[in-house]
């Protein structure tokens, strides 16, 4: 068994659209430790999803391609599966929840139909009765009030948070070592948001399931995950245990990020920092640092030369800077 | 120059907008000869009071109300019934005539802002439209006025003969904040401002607000849904769930001592970014969904997903009430 369940080592995904190359993602590295909490903050379009489609072999082709990298999963390079093996692996070792749970469902199949569906795809033999009763067990799992009765429903008879429930419990429906979760409480008010993430906390823990949180909400991620990964431009900027992001951020854009959100424990009359311009665009040749345009630390050196990602401190905490704090 | 003219009376303390019993039933349609077979009670009977100067916040969840009351407070939807004062003039027994002029002095910003622009005009037509629709100069006055309301909301002048897809979502809330400043009104309602922007520009966003309100006394309700932001910005804030407000109290109260069940669960339930604090922190996991508001449960509406119910809230609508001072509640058991 290899150390790491999940292993991306310089992955890059390039969207070739008229307007030019995209580099949605370009020389991403991280690992995943079997039952960890990772989450992946950074703005739209900072490659975030990207990253995750990549991992699960979803980019839409063409106009995008994985153009260079390896994604070990279990030590095999996923990038080297042929569709079929990939069908395999997805729903079974990888599953996903998307964001918005209104259009991730099929309409015209119940609930209960479609977890079985996953259930029957993935075991061989299993019976129709069988999965039927895997499928009222899940929802029993995801706390669907009245399971049995609930399962014969159709996805419009359910509300957004029982929603994306039922795709938390096709998800898990296998047991997968990995699940990707893609702002999977975004569409979602926040006291069901509460309910949901305290549901996927518990539920991955109970059956070891390592969890990848995608968010732009750091709120989120403190309280769910034990690592995470800050992405900006395609880049991953910084990466450290959630502790240390929070208290002895290294990169300027995660202080930046810190400061420009209002926090509800704040006092009264402090003033938010803003990040002053916008991201980069992304088809455009991003030379030195891409964050320079932003930095308030910016030096001449961080407009010539790409920052790698380089560890800071004791080490565990890692900053794509030349001057990190 | 603008800048004098909007300077209207910043003094705190006297009530530039007051809102009482406000409703907004959306009948619904159906069977045969589409007759009315129900109504949505969006809005049910709210009372407000907007301090000249202050930001009111309005919180709420999605499907609670908390837009339609803003709308209808500008009278861009009819309320059903209620009444809604701005300087002392009722709104809603206005002549069409009348109210129009009554809307230089009202203006909203939206939450969209890709859809609240019109693509095919320029951001110079979209800001000079309102001022010439009321006839504020010749223009070159009117060009002038655009080219220093872009100063203002910090966008380039340069910029005033481009269109809206040519800017990013941070700089089209800036042109949209722009066009609700030209005609120099004392009111602002704000339908989630920030919601659709990352938190980068977010905070570029709420600063401008602020610093726009200073500058202009302007007045706001800032109506969202993320409690953060309107903590942040707003002098008090009222909480509603299913058309109705449940407590309303000074920003920095509420959150410290939340009296209503709802408040303390939607409170507890924000995330705060910060691992020490989230470790510490109890939440309230509140059970269920929100109801229908087509047949909103009886009493206090609350009571379905409430832990502190008893027989009284399923009978009794419990009335907003000043509990403590300035800190106004509607439950039966509070604190």
């Amino acid at each position: 068994m290899p150390e790491n369940l999940l292993e991306v080592n310089n992955l890059k995904t390039y969207f070739f659209t008229r307007g030019g190359v995209v580099k949605a993602v370009d020389d991403v590295s991280f690992t995943m430790r079997s039952g960890e909490a990772l989450g992946v903050v950074g703005e739209s379009g900072c490659g975030k999803s990207v990253t995750a489609l990549s991992i699960i072999r979803l980019i839409a082709s063409p106009p995008g391609k994985i153009v260079g990298g390896e994604i070990l999963f279990n030590g095999e390079n996923i990038l080297e599966k042929n569709n079929e093996e990939m069908t395999e692996l997805r729903g079974s070792k990888i599953s996903m929840i998307f964001q918005d749970p209104m259009t991730s469902l099929n309409p015209v199949f119940t609930i209960g139909y479609q977890i079985a569906e996953t259930v029957k795809r993935h075991r061989k033999g299993i019976s129709n009765d069988q999965a039927w009763q895997r499928a009222i067990e899940m929802l029993d799992l995801v706390r669907i009030p009245d399971a049995r009765r609930r399962a014969k429903s159709y996805p419009h008879e359910f509300s957004g948070g029982m929603r994306q429930r039922v795709m938390i419990a096709i998800a898990l429906a296998c047991n997968p070592q990995l699940l990707i979760a893609d702002e999977p409480t975004t569409a979602l008010d926040v006291t069901i948001q509460a309910q949901i993430l305290e549901l996927m906390k518990g539920l991955a823990k109970e059956f070891g399931t390592a969890l990848m949180l995608i968010t732009h909400d750091l709120g989120v991620v403190a309280g769910t995950c034990e690592d995470v990964i800050v992405m900006y431009a395609g880049h991953i900027v910084e990466s450290a245990p959630v502790r240390q992001i929070f208290q002895t951020p290294a990169h300027p854009y995660t202080i930046g990020l810190l400061q420009s959100i209002p926090r509800l424990d704040e006092k009264r009359g402090t003033r938010l920092t803003p990040i002053p311009g916008q991201p980069p665009d992304l088809s455009r040749e991003i030379i030195g640092c891409p964050y320079a345009s932003r930095c308030p630390r910016v030096q001449p050196r961080c407009r010539q030369e790409r920052p790698e990602l380089k560890p800071v401190g004791r080490g565990e905490q890692l900053a794509a800077c030349f001057y990190p704090s | 120059m603008v800048q004098q003219q909007m300077a209207t009376s910043t003094a705190t303390g006297t009530t530039l907008v007051e809102v009482k019993g406000l409703k907004v039933h959306f009948p619904i349609k159906g069977g045969l000869f589409n007759r009315t077979i129900a109504h949505v009670k969006a809005v049910d009977g709210v009372d407000l009071t907007i301090r000249r100067g202050e930001t009111l916040g309005l919180v709420g969840e999605s499907g609670c109300g908390k837009s339609t009351t803003g709308r209808a407070i500008l009278q861009l939807i009819k309320p059903t019934g209620g009444s809604v004062k701005l300087n002392g003039v009722e709104l809603t027994k206005l002549p069409p005539s009348e109210l129009r002029k009554k809307r230089a002095e009202m203006q909203m910003i939206f939450q969209d802002p890709f859809g609240s622009l019109d693509p095919r005009f320029t951001v110079g037509q979209i800001i000079a439209e309102p001022l010439e629709n009321f006839k504020r100069g010749n223009a070159r006055e009117i060009r002038e006025q655009v080219a220093h309301l872009l100063e203002v909301v910090g966008l380039n002048p340069y910029y005033v003969n481009r269109f809206p897809h040519e800017f990013s979502g941070g700089q089209r809330q800036r042109i949209g904040i722009a066009r609700a400043l030209a005609l120099r009104p004392s009111f602002i309602v704000a339908d989630e401002p920030v919601s659709a922007l990352d938190v980068s520009i977010q905070a570029q966003v709420v600063n401008l607000l602020q610093d726009l309100q200073a500058e202009f006394g302007l007045t706001y309700l800032f109506v969202a849904h993320n409690l953060s932001v309107v903590k942040h910005i707003s002098d008090r804030v009222a909480v509603m769930y299913l058309g109705r407000i449940v407590e309303l109290a000074e920003s920095e109260k509420l959150y410290e001592l939340p009296l209503h069940p709802y408040t303390q669960a939607l409170l507890s339930a924000i995330p705060v970014p910060d691992p020490e604090v989230e470790a510490r922190r109890k939440r309230i996991i509140l059970e269920g969904d929100v109801p229908s508001p087509v047949n909103p449960p009886s009493g206090c509406n609350f009571h379905p997903r409430c832990w502190k119910a008893q027989q009284i809230c399923r009978e009794v609508t419990p009335p907003l009430e000043e509990k403590e001072r300035n800190h106004y509640v509607a439950c039966h058991f509070p604190g």
